[in-house]
Protein backbone atom coordinates (compact mmCIF):
# COMPACT_ATOMS: atom_id res chain seq x y z
CA UNK A 1 0.00 0.00 0.00
CA UNK A 2 2.97 2.12 0.39
CA UNK A 3 4.29 2.42 -2.48
CA UNK A 4 5.39 -0.49 -4.90
CA UNK A 5 9.04 0.31 -6.32
CA UNK A 6 9.32 -3.26 -7.91
CA UNK A 7 6.36 -2.61 -10.57
CA UNK A 8 8.03 -0.32 -12.92
CA UNK A 9 11.22 -2.02 -12.86
CA UNK A 10 9.73 -5.38 -14.01
CA UNK A 11 7.61 -3.73 -16.55
CA UNK A 12 10.32 -2.35 -18.35
CA UNK A 13 11.95 -5.46 -18.66
CA UNK A 14 8.71 -7.16 -19.95
CA UNK A 15 8.27 -4.53 -22.47
CA UNK A 16 11.32 -5.30 -24.69
CA UNK A 17 10.78 -8.88 -24.23
CA UNK A 18 6.90 -9.05 -25.26
CA UNK A 19 7.52 -6.21 -28.52
CA UNK A 20 10.24 -8.75 -29.40
CA UNK A 21 12.27 -5.52 -30.73
CA UNK A 22 15.72 -6.62 -31.23
CA UNK A 23 16.99 -2.98 -30.48
CA UNK A 24 15.19 -2.28 -27.15
CA UNK A 25 17.22 -4.53 -24.80
CA UNK A 26 20.77 -3.04 -25.29
CA UNK A 27 19.68 0.63 -26.36
CA UNK A 28 17.78 1.37 -23.35
CA UNK A 29 19.28 4.45 -21.07
CA UNK A 30 20.30 7.72 -23.05
CA UNK A 31 18.68 6.53 -26.16
CA UNK A 32 15.60 5.39 -25.16
CA UNK A 33 14.98 8.69 -23.54
CA UNK A 34 14.09 11.15 -26.40
CA UNK A 35 11.06 8.51 -27.46
CA UNK A 36 10.03 8.41 -23.30
CA UNK A 37 9.50 12.14 -23.70
CA UNK A 38 9.08 12.87 -27.33
CA UNK A 39 5.91 10.18 -27.73
CA UNK A 40 3.93 11.96 -24.66
CA UNK A 41 4.51 15.06 -25.67
CA UNK A 42 3.77 14.20 -29.60
CA UNK A 43 0.18 12.85 -27.95
CA UNK A 44 -0.60 15.70 -26.42
CA UNK A 45 0.20 18.43 -28.33
CA UNK A 46 -1.77 16.20 -31.24
CA UNK A 47 -4.56 16.22 -29.11
CA UNK A 48 -4.81 19.95 -27.93
CA UNK A 49 -3.96 20.45 -32.00
CA UNK A 50 -7.17 18.35 -32.75
CA UNK A 51 -9.56 20.34 -30.37
CA UNK A 52 -8.21 23.43 -31.90
CA UNK A 53 -8.42 22.23 -35.03
CA UNK A 54 -12.34 20.82 -34.42
CA UNK A 55 -13.23 24.17 -32.32
CA UNK A 56 -12.59 26.34 -35.15
CA UNK A 57 -14.16 24.13 -38.17
CA UNK A 58 -17.29 24.05 -35.69
CA UNK A 59 -17.30 20.48 -35.26
CA UNK A 60 -17.66 20.89 -31.40
CA UNK A 61 -20.68 22.29 -29.97
CA UNK A 62 -20.23 27.03 -29.25
CA UNK A 63 -19.97 25.98 -25.63
CA UNK A 64 -16.42 24.74 -26.15
CA UNK A 65 -14.16 27.80 -27.06
CA UNK A 66 -10.73 26.73 -29.38
CA UNK A 67 -7.67 25.86 -26.76
CA UNK A 68 -6.11 28.78 -27.75
CA UNK A 69 -9.18 31.32 -26.66
CA UNK A 70 -8.68 29.73 -23.21
CA UNK A 71 -4.74 30.43 -23.02
CA UNK A 72 -4.88 33.84 -23.75
CA UNK A 73 -7.82 34.64 -21.26
CA UNK A 74 -5.71 32.63 -19.01
CA UNK A 75 -2.53 34.90 -19.73
CA UNK A 76 -5.12 38.14 -19.74
CA UNK A 77 -5.73 36.85 -15.86
CA UNK A 78 -2.36 36.55 -15.13
CA UNK A 79 -1.77 40.50 -14.63
CA UNK A 80 -5.30 40.53 -12.88
CA UNK A 81 -5.27 40.61 -9.20
CA UNK A 82 -8.94 39.68 -8.50
CA UNK A 83 -7.53 36.26 -10.41
CA UNK A 84 -4.80 35.98 -8.09
CA UNK A 85 -6.76 36.37 -5.05
CA UNK A 86 -9.43 33.72 -5.77
CA UNK A 87 -6.20 30.87 -6.26
CA UNK A 88 -5.01 32.48 -2.91
CA UNK A 89 -8.45 32.04 -1.65
CA UNK A 90 -8.47 28.22 -2.61
CA UNK A 91 -4.69 27.61 -1.59
CA UNK A 92 -5.74 29.04 1.52
CA UNK A 93 -8.73 26.52 2.49
CA UNK A 94 -7.18 24.06 0.93
CA UNK A 95 -3.98 24.21 3.55
CA UNK A 96 -5.46 25.16 6.64
CA UNK A 97 -7.71 22.57 5.97
CA UNK A 98 -5.09 19.77 5.69
CA UNK A 99 -3.53 20.98 8.97
CA UNK A 100 -6.58 21.51 11.10
CA UNK A 101 -7.71 18.07 9.76
CA UNK A 102 -4.85 16.69 9.78
CA UNK A 103 -3.35 17.37 13.10
CA UNK A 104 -6.71 16.63 14.89
CA UNK A 105 -6.58 13.13 12.77
CA UNK A 106 -3.10 12.01 13.86
CA UNK A 107 -3.71 12.83 17.56
CA UNK A 108 -6.67 10.58 17.57
CA UNK A 109 -5.28 8.15 15.19
CA UNK A 110 -1.61 7.53 17.30
CA UNK A 111 -3.97 7.69 20.52
CA UNK A 112 -6.75 5.23 19.11
CA UNK A 113 -3.47 2.77 17.71
CA UNK A 114 -1.70 3.00 21.09
CA UNK A 115 -4.82 2.21 23.16
CA UNK A 116 -6.89 -0.30 22.61
CA UNK A 117 -9.61 0.24 24.21
CA UNK A 118 -10.13 3.44 22.82
CA UNK A 119 -10.12 1.57 19.60
CA UNK A 120 -12.46 -0.21 20.67
CA UNK A 121 -14.57 2.46 22.23
CA UNK A 122 -14.58 4.40 18.51
CA UNK A 123 -14.48 1.48 16.83
CA UNK A 124 -17.85 0.99 15.47
CA UNK A 125 -19.42 4.60 15.07
CA UNK A 126 -15.90 5.40 13.57
CA UNK A 127 -16.39 2.62 10.48
CA UNK A 128 -19.90 4.13 10.33
CA UNK A 129 -19.09 7.73 9.68
CA UNK A 130 -15.80 6.89 7.26
CA UNK A 131 -17.48 6.37 4.44
CA UNK A 132 -20.44 9.49 4.60
CA UNK A 133 -18.35 12.61 2.54
CA UNK A 134 -17.62 15.33 3.88
CA UNK A 135 -19.94 17.43 1.29
CA UNK A 136 -23.15 15.73 3.25
CA UNK A 137 -22.36 18.42 6.11
CA UNK A 138 -22.72 21.31 3.86
CA UNK A 139 -26.10 22.51 4.02
CA UNK A 140 -25.66 22.35 8.20
CA UNK A 141 -22.39 24.02 7.81
CA UNK A 142 -23.75 26.83 5.01
CA UNK A 143 -26.97 27.06 7.30
CA UNK A 144 -25.00 27.76 10.80
CA UNK A 145 -22.06 29.61 9.39
CA UNK A 146 -23.21 30.86 6.12
CA UNK A 147 -20.86 30.73 2.74
CA UNK A 148 -17.85 31.77 4.91
CA UNK A 149 -13.87 31.08 4.13
CA UNK A 150 -14.40 29.08 7.80
CA UNK A 151 -17.11 27.42 6.63
CA UNK A 152 -15.20 25.75 3.59
CA UNK A 153 -11.72 25.50 6.03
CA UNK A 154 -13.90 23.19 8.52
CA UNK A 155 -15.50 21.13 5.84
CA UNK A 156 -12.15 20.87 3.89
CA UNK A 157 -10.35 19.81 7.37
CA UNK A 158 -13.16 16.89 7.55
CA UNK A 159 -11.97 15.77 4.03
CA UNK A 160 -8.63 15.83 5.39
CA UNK A 161 -9.14 13.82 8.77
CA UNK A 162 -10.50 10.91 7.72
CA UNK A 163 -7.42 9.43 5.51
CA UNK A 164 -5.18 10.30 7.90
CA UNK A 165 -7.18 9.18 11.33
CA UNK A 166 -6.95 5.95 9.35
CA UNK A 167 -3.20 5.92 8.12
CA UNK A 168 -2.18 6.88 11.39
CA UNK A 169 -4.23 3.96 13.07
CA UNK A 170 -2.17 1.74 10.77
CA UNK A 171 1.13 3.13 11.63
CA UNK A 172 0.92 2.86 15.12
CA UNK A 173 0.29 -1.11 14.73
CA UNK A 174 2.66 -1.23 12.36
CA UNK A 175 5.51 -0.36 15.13
CA UNK A 176 7.75 -3.13 15.31
CA UNK A 177 7.10 -3.89 19.25
CA UNK A 178 11.07 -5.63 19.25
CA UNK A 179 12.73 -2.83 18.50
CA UNK A 180 10.87 -0.94 21.10
CA UNK A 181 12.08 -3.72 23.07
CA UNK A 182 15.61 -3.25 21.78
CA UNK A 183 15.60 0.58 22.09
CA UNK A 184 14.21 -0.22 26.22
CA UNK A 185 17.46 -2.76 26.22
CA UNK A 186 19.40 0.07 24.75
CA UNK A 187 18.39 2.68 27.03
CA UNK A 188 16.60 4.77 25.46
CA UNK A 189 14.65 7.44 26.99
CA UNK A 190 11.11 7.31 26.35
CA UNK A 191 11.52 10.79 24.54
CA UNK A 192 14.69 8.83 22.13
CA UNK A 193 12.27 5.91 21.24
CA UNK A 194 9.57 7.83 20.21
CA UNK A 195 11.90 10.20 18.02
CA UNK A 196 14.13 7.34 16.56
CA UNK A 197 11.95 4.14 16.41
CA UNK A 198 8.48 4.98 16.84
CA UNK A 199 8.28 8.42 14.86
CA UNK A 200 10.23 7.07 11.52
CA UNK A 201 8.29 3.92 11.74
CA UNK A 202 5.06 6.05 11.73
CA UNK A 203 6.16 8.86 8.72
CA UNK A 204 5.75 6.68 5.25
CA UNK A 205 2.06 5.79 6.58
CA UNK A 206 1.26 9.48 7.46
CA UNK A 207 2.82 10.52 4.05
CA UNK A 208 0.36 8.01 2.00
CA UNK A 209 -2.09 9.63 4.27
CA UNK A 210 -1.00 13.71 3.69
CA UNK A 211 -1.31 12.39 -0.13
CA UNK A 212 -5.10 11.55 -0.16
CA UNK A 213 -5.64 13.77 2.54
CA UNK A 214 -4.49 16.60 0.25
CA UNK A 215 -6.41 16.16 -2.63
CA UNK A 216 -9.91 15.45 -1.17
CA UNK A 217 -9.38 18.96 0.73
CA UNK A 218 -8.73 20.40 -2.73
CA UNK A 219 -12.16 18.68 -3.70
CA UNK A 220 -13.80 19.97 -1.04
CA UNK A 221 -12.90 23.50 -1.12
CA UNK A 222 -13.88 23.49 -4.60
CA UNK A 223 -16.84 22.34 -4.38
CA UNK A 224 -17.91 24.26 -1.44
CA UNK A 225 -17.03 26.98 -3.38
CA UNK A 226 -18.67 25.95 -6.11
CA UNK A 227 -22.08 24.81 -4.53
CA UNK A 228 -22.07 27.77 -1.40
CA UNK A 229 -20.43 30.13 -3.22
CA UNK A 230 -17.44 30.77 -0.68
CA UNK A 231 -14.88 32.95 -2.52
CA UNK A 232 -12.51 30.76 -4.39
CA UNK A 233 -11.85 29.33 -7.85
CA UNK A 234 -15.09 27.09 -7.15
CA UNK A 235 -17.14 29.95 -7.11
CA UNK A 236 -15.37 31.85 -10.14
CA UNK A 237 -16.38 28.97 -12.31
CA UNK A 238 -20.16 28.70 -11.10
CA UNK A 239 -20.16 32.87 -12.00
CA UNK A 240 -18.74 31.85 -15.47
CA UNK A 241 -20.87 28.80 -16.52
CA UNK A 242 -23.69 30.64 -15.45
CA UNK A 243 -22.88 34.00 -17.43
CA UNK A 244 -21.82 32.10 -20.89
CA UNK A 245 -17.94 33.15 -20.14
CA UNK A 246 -16.64 29.59 -21.41
CA UNK A 247 -13.12 31.05 -21.86
CA UNK A 248 -13.34 31.91 -18.60
CA UNK A 249 -14.56 28.70 -17.29
CA UNK A 250 -12.14 25.81 -19.22
CA UNK A 251 -9.31 28.75 -17.87
CA UNK A 252 -10.64 28.16 -14.41
CA UNK A 253 -10.86 24.37 -14.91
CA UNK A 254 -7.25 24.27 -16.30
CA UNK A 255 -5.57 26.31 -13.58
CA UNK A 256 -7.51 23.99 -10.71
CA UNK A 257 -5.74 21.12 -12.60
CA UNK A 258 -2.07 22.50 -12.74
CA UNK A 259 -2.90 23.65 -9.10
CA UNK A 260 -3.53 19.91 -8.24
CA UNK A 261 -0.52 18.82 -10.00
CA UNK A 262 1.59 21.54 -8.30
CA UNK A 263 0.16 20.49 -5.51
CA UNK A 264 1.12 17.35 -5.33
CA UNK A 265 4.18 17.63 -6.79
CA UNK A 266 5.25 19.29 -3.67
CA UNK A 267 3.88 16.98 -1.57
CA UNK A 268 5.60 14.30 -3.20
CA UNK A 269 8.88 16.31 -3.26
CA UNK A 270 8.94 17.13 0.39
CA UNK A 271 8.00 13.08 1.37
CA UNK A 272 10.89 12.14 -0.80
CA UNK A 273 13.30 14.35 1.14
CA UNK A 274 11.86 13.49 4.49
CA UNK A 275 11.39 8.99 3.41
CA UNK A 276 15.09 9.35 1.28
CA UNK A 277 16.09 6.42 4.25
CA UNK A 278 12.75 4.67 3.33
CA UNK A 279 13.16 1.41 1.51
CA UNK A 280 10.12 2.53 -0.80
CA UNK A 281 12.37 5.43 -1.88
CA UNK A 282 15.74 3.76 -1.96
CA UNK A 283 17.29 3.26 -5.17
CA UNK A 284 17.08 -0.31 -5.76
CA UNK A 285 20.68 -1.65 -7.22
CA UNK A 286 19.89 -3.62 -10.09
CA UNK B 1 -13.22 -15.95 22.40
CA UNK B 2 -15.83 -17.16 24.89
CA UNK B 3 -19.40 -15.69 24.79
CA UNK B 4 -19.16 -13.47 27.41
CA UNK B 5 -15.60 -11.61 26.32
CA UNK B 6 -17.41 -10.96 22.94
CA UNK B 7 -21.09 -9.17 24.26
CA UNK B 8 -17.97 -7.49 26.70
CA UNK B 9 -16.27 -6.28 23.34
CA UNK B 10 -19.84 -5.51 21.09
CA UNK B 11 -21.31 -3.59 24.69
CA UNK B 12 -18.10 -1.31 24.61
CA UNK B 13 -18.29 -0.48 21.13
CA UNK B 14 -21.72 0.59 21.52
CA UNK B 15 -21.02 3.15 24.37
CA UNK B 16 -20.05 5.91 22.36
CA UNK B 17 -22.83 5.59 19.72
CA UNK B 18 -26.03 4.76 22.06
CA UNK B 19 -24.53 7.71 24.95
CA UNK B 20 -24.39 9.88 21.59
CA UNK B 21 -27.86 9.34 19.61
CA UNK B 22 -29.42 9.54 23.67
CA UNK B 23 -27.74 12.79 24.16
CA UNK B 24 -28.56 14.25 21.26
CA UNK B 25 -32.06 13.22 22.03
CA UNK B 26 -31.90 14.56 25.58
CA UNK B 27 -30.80 17.91 24.74
CA UNK B 28 -32.18 18.57 21.59
CA UNK B 29 -35.83 17.70 22.89
CA UNK B 30 -37.22 21.42 23.45
CA UNK B 31 -34.91 23.07 21.47
CA UNK B 32 -35.71 26.22 20.38
CA UNK B 33 -33.03 26.71 18.01
CA UNK B 34 -34.00 27.06 14.23
CA UNK B 35 -30.70 25.79 13.68
CA UNK B 36 -30.49 22.35 15.82
CA UNK B 37 -34.20 21.28 15.57
CA UNK B 38 -35.07 18.54 18.23
CA UNK B 39 -34.05 15.05 17.07
CA UNK B 40 -37.67 13.64 17.21
CA UNK B 41 -38.70 16.44 14.68
CA UNK B 42 -35.95 15.32 12.48
CA UNK B 43 -37.47 11.83 12.75
CA UNK B 44 -40.75 12.80 12.00
CA UNK B 45 -39.95 14.79 8.54
CA UNK B 46 -37.26 11.43 7.98
CA UNK B 47 -40.41 9.67 8.04
CA UNK B 48 -42.24 11.54 6.16
CA UNK B 49 -40.41 12.43 3.61
CA UNK B 50 -38.28 9.53 2.98
CA UNK B 51 -40.50 6.70 4.15
CA UNK B 52 -41.69 6.47 1.08
CA UNK B 53 -43.17 9.60 -0.45
CA UNK B 54 -39.80 10.91 -2.01
CA UNK B 55 -38.75 7.47 -3.13
CA UNK B 56 -39.96 7.00 -5.76
CA UNK B 57 -39.26 10.82 -6.99
CA UNK B 58 -35.63 11.47 -5.84
CA UNK B 59 -34.17 8.43 -3.73
CA UNK B 60 -34.32 6.05 -6.93
CA UNK B 61 -33.46 8.94 -9.69
CA UNK B 62 -30.25 9.32 -7.08
CA UNK B 63 -29.44 5.71 -7.20
CA UNK B 64 -30.02 5.12 -10.83
CA UNK B 65 -27.60 7.61 -11.60
CA UNK B 66 -25.25 6.65 -8.67
CA UNK B 67 -25.75 3.39 -10.21
CA UNK B 68 -24.86 4.36 -13.64
CA UNK B 69 -22.37 5.82 -13.66
CA UNK B 70 -20.14 3.86 -11.22
CA UNK B 71 -20.74 0.61 -13.15
CA UNK B 72 -19.06 3.21 -16.08
CA UNK B 73 -16.29 4.23 -14.81
CA UNK B 74 -16.19 0.39 -13.78
CA UNK B 75 -16.11 -0.77 -17.35
CA UNK B 76 -14.28 1.87 -18.68
CA UNK B 77 -11.68 1.72 -15.87
CA UNK B 78 -11.09 -2.07 -16.41
CA UNK B 79 -10.98 -1.60 -20.06
CA UNK B 80 -8.71 1.25 -20.53
CA UNK B 81 -6.73 0.11 -17.72
CA UNK B 82 -5.71 -3.62 -19.26
CA UNK B 83 -5.16 -1.48 -22.75
CA UNK B 84 -2.87 0.60 -21.38
CA UNK B 85 -1.29 -2.12 -19.47
CA UNK B 86 -0.46 -4.19 -22.25
CA UNK B 87 0.21 -1.57 -24.70
CA UNK B 88 2.93 0.57 -22.98
CA UNK B 89 3.25 2.70 -25.71
CA UNK B 90 -0.39 3.74 -25.48
CA UNK B 91 -0.27 4.45 -21.47
CA UNK B 92 3.55 6.81 -22.63
CA UNK B 93 1.46 8.99 -25.18
CA UNK B 94 -1.37 9.46 -23.13
CA UNK B 95 0.42 9.89 -19.75
CA UNK B 96 0.28 13.78 -19.59
CA UNK B 97 -3.42 13.61 -20.52
CA UNK B 98 -4.53 11.42 -17.62
CA UNK B 99 -2.20 12.57 -15.33
CA UNK B 100 -4.14 16.08 -15.51
CA UNK B 101 -7.34 14.97 -16.20
CA UNK B 102 -7.35 13.67 -12.51
CA UNK B 103 -5.40 16.14 -11.00
CA UNK B 104 -7.85 18.33 -11.71
CA UNK B 105 -10.68 18.64 -8.79
CA UNK B 106 -13.40 16.68 -9.68
CA UNK B 107 -16.28 18.51 -8.59
CA UNK B 108 -15.13 21.40 -10.70
CA UNK B 109 -16.54 19.65 -13.84
CA UNK B 110 -19.72 19.75 -12.45
CA UNK B 111 -20.00 23.41 -14.42
CA UNK B 112 -18.56 21.88 -17.41
CA UNK B 113 -21.04 19.06 -17.99
CA UNK B 114 -23.89 21.08 -17.31
CA UNK B 115 -22.69 23.82 -19.98
CA UNK B 116 -22.48 21.10 -22.30
CA UNK B 117 -25.43 18.49 -21.48
CA UNK B 118 -27.67 20.27 -19.26
CA UNK B 119 -29.03 19.17 -16.25
CA UNK B 120 -31.05 15.98 -17.10
CA UNK B 121 -29.72 12.39 -16.13
CA UNK B 122 -27.19 11.83 -19.22
CA UNK B 123 -24.40 14.56 -17.83
CA UNK B 124 -24.49 13.33 -14.40
CA UNK B 125 -24.18 9.41 -15.24
CA UNK B 126 -21.23 10.86 -17.54
CA UNK B 127 -19.92 12.56 -15.02
CA UNK B 128 -19.68 10.17 -12.47
CA UNK B 129 -18.06 7.47 -15.06
CA UNK B 130 -15.64 9.87 -16.35
CA UNK B 131 -14.20 11.31 -12.73
CA UNK B 132 -14.54 7.83 -11.22
CA UNK B 133 -12.98 5.71 -14.05
CA UNK B 134 -8.99 7.20 -13.11
CA UNK B 135 -8.80 5.55 -10.12
CA UNK B 136 -9.92 2.34 -11.31
CA UNK B 137 -7.43 2.69 -14.76
CA UNK B 138 -4.85 2.84 -12.57
CA UNK B 139 -5.07 0.26 -10.15
CA UNK B 140 -5.65 -1.81 -13.55
CA UNK B 141 -2.78 -0.57 -15.08
CA UNK B 142 -0.61 -1.95 -11.88
CA UNK B 143 -2.24 -5.08 -11.75
CA UNK B 144 -1.72 -6.48 -14.87
CA UNK B 145 1.43 -4.75 -14.45
CA UNK B 146 2.61 -6.71 -11.62
CA UNK B 147 1.42 -9.97 -12.86
CA UNK B 148 4.03 -12.95 -12.27
CA UNK B 149 6.30 -13.95 -14.44
CA UNK B 150 5.90 -17.68 -13.84
CA UNK B 151 2.15 -17.27 -14.74
CA UNK B 152 2.50 -15.59 -18.11
CA UNK B 153 5.13 -17.72 -18.90
CA UNK B 154 3.05 -20.96 -18.01
CA UNK B 155 -0.07 -19.15 -20.12
CA UNK B 156 2.33 -18.65 -22.99
CA UNK B 157 3.32 -22.44 -22.66
CA UNK B 158 0.04 -23.40 -22.78
CA UNK B 159 -0.93 -21.81 -25.60
CA UNK B 160 -3.77 -19.60 -24.81
CA UNK B 161 -5.25 -17.22 -26.38
CA UNK B 162 -4.92 -13.24 -25.86
CA UNK B 163 -8.75 -13.17 -24.92
CA UNK B 164 -8.08 -16.24 -22.32
CA UNK B 165 -4.79 -14.28 -20.95
CA UNK B 166 -7.01 -11.28 -20.56
CA UNK B 167 -10.14 -13.26 -18.51
CA UNK B 168 -8.67 -15.83 -17.12
CA UNK B 169 -5.09 -14.84 -16.05
CA UNK B 170 -4.68 -10.68 -16.00
CA UNK B 171 -7.87 -9.90 -14.97
CA UNK B 172 -8.35 -12.50 -12.04
CA UNK B 173 -4.60 -11.90 -11.17
CA UNK B 174 -5.44 -7.78 -10.83
CA UNK B 175 -8.55 -8.12 -9.23
CA UNK B 176 -7.73 -7.03 -5.44
CA UNK B 177 -5.75 -4.14 -6.88
CA UNK B 178 -8.84 -3.52 -9.39
CA UNK B 179 -10.93 -3.42 -6.15
CA UNK B 180 -9.04 -1.16 -4.28
CA UNK B 181 -9.40 1.39 -7.37
CA UNK B 182 -13.11 0.34 -7.15
CA UNK B 183 -13.66 1.23 -3.26
CA UNK B 184 -12.02 4.69 -3.87
CA UNK B 185 -13.92 5.58 -7.14
CA UNK B 186 -17.46 4.31 -4.60
CA UNK B 187 -16.51 7.03 -2.32
CA UNK B 188 -16.15 9.79 -4.98
CA UNK B 189 -19.15 8.34 -7.58
CA UNK B 190 -21.20 8.78 -3.62
CA UNK B 191 -19.70 12.54 -4.08
CA UNK B 192 -20.58 13.26 -7.45
CA UNK B 193 -24.01 12.08 -7.09
CA UNK B 194 -24.82 14.41 -4.35
CA UNK B 195 -22.92 17.49 -6.18
CA UNK B 196 -24.02 17.00 -9.57
CA UNK B 197 -27.80 16.98 -7.48
CA UNK B 198 -26.70 20.43 -5.73
CA UNK B 199 -25.66 22.45 -8.55
CA UNK B 200 -27.63 21.51 -11.24
CA UNK B 201 -30.84 19.23 -10.57
CA UNK B 202 -34.29 18.93 -10.14
CA UNK B 203 -34.60 15.93 -8.25
CA UNK B 204 -32.59 13.66 -5.77
CA UNK B 205 -31.61 13.14 -2.57
CA UNK B 206 -28.62 15.81 -2.57
CA UNK B 207 -31.42 18.32 -4.23
CA UNK B 208 -33.98 18.18 -1.81
CA UNK B 209 -31.60 18.52 0.93
CA UNK B 210 -29.62 21.56 -0.42
CA UNK B 211 -33.31 22.64 -1.05
CA UNK B 212 -34.41 22.02 1.91
CA UNK B 213 -31.20 24.54 3.66
CA UNK B 214 -32.36 26.83 0.98
CA UNK B 215 -35.78 27.45 1.79
CA UNK B 216 -35.00 27.31 5.85
CA UNK B 217 -36.59 23.77 6.02
CA UNK B 218 -34.41 22.48 8.72
CA UNK B 219 -35.87 19.27 10.10
CA UNK B 220 -35.90 18.36 6.18
CA UNK B 221 -32.47 18.97 6.13
CA UNK B 222 -31.27 17.48 8.60
CA UNK B 223 -33.30 14.29 7.61
CA UNK B 224 -31.50 14.33 3.98
CA UNK B 225 -28.40 14.80 5.94
CA UNK B 226 -29.46 11.68 8.18
CA UNK B 227 -30.50 9.62 4.76
CA UNK B 228 -27.12 10.46 2.87
CA UNK B 229 -25.31 9.26 5.40
CA UNK B 230 -27.07 5.99 5.96
CA UNK B 231 -26.80 5.51 2.27
CA UNK B 232 -22.69 6.38 2.47
CA UNK B 233 -22.37 3.49 4.98
CA UNK B 234 -24.68 1.10 3.83
CA UNK B 235 -22.63 1.36 0.16
CA UNK B 236 -19.62 0.73 1.69
CA UNK B 237 -20.71 -2.47 3.67
CA UNK B 238 -22.65 -3.50 0.41
CA UNK B 239 -19.27 -3.31 -1.34
CA UNK B 240 -16.73 -4.62 1.14
CA UNK B 241 -19.32 -8.04 1.16
CA UNK B 242 -19.43 -8.32 -2.57
CA UNK B 243 -15.71 -7.79 -2.83
CA UNK B 244 -15.13 -10.05 -0.14
CA UNK B 245 -17.18 -12.35 -2.10
CA UNK B 246 -15.73 -12.15 -5.45
CA UNK B 247 -12.31 -11.89 -3.70
CA UNK B 248 -12.56 -15.25 -1.56
CA UNK B 249 -10.29 -17.30 -3.49
CA UNK B 250 -7.69 -14.51 -3.15
CA UNK B 251 -8.13 -14.33 0.76
CA UNK B 252 -7.87 -18.24 0.98
CA UNK B 253 -5.21 -18.15 -0.43
CA UNK B 254 -2.92 -15.30 0.86
CA UNK B 255 -4.77 -17.13 4.16
CA UNK B 256 -2.89 -20.19 3.35
CA UNK B 257 0.36 -18.49 2.65
CA UNK B 258 0.14 -16.57 6.24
Amino acid sequence: MVGSPGVTVRADARTSAGTGSPSAAPSRGRRRLSPRLLIPLGTTIGLLGLWELFARTGVLPDEVPPFTDIVSWLVDQLGDPAFWTSVRQTVWQWFAGLVIGGVVGIVLGVTIGAVPFVQRLLNVPLEFLRPIPAIVYLPLLILVLGSRPQTAILLASLGAFWPLLFQSIYGVRAIDQQAIETGKVFGLSKRQRLWYIMLPSLLPYLATGVRIASSLALIVAVSIELVGGVPGLGADMAAASQNGLYDAMYGLLLVSGILGLLLNAVLERTEKRLLRWHVSHRVVNT
Amino acid sequence: MTVAERTRIVGVSLIVPVVLIVLWWVLSADSTSAFYPSLSSILTSFKDTWLFSRVGSDVVPSLIRFGLGYLLAVFLGIFFGVLFGRLRLLDLAFQPTVQFARSIPATGLVPVSITLMGIGNAPKIWLIGFVCMFPILLNTIDGVRGIERGLEDVARTFRLTRRQRIFRIQLPSAAPQIFAGMRISLAFAFIMMIVTEMVGATSGIGFVTLNAQQSFQVPLMWAGMILLGLLGAFLNIVFLLVERRVLSWHYRSTGRIQ
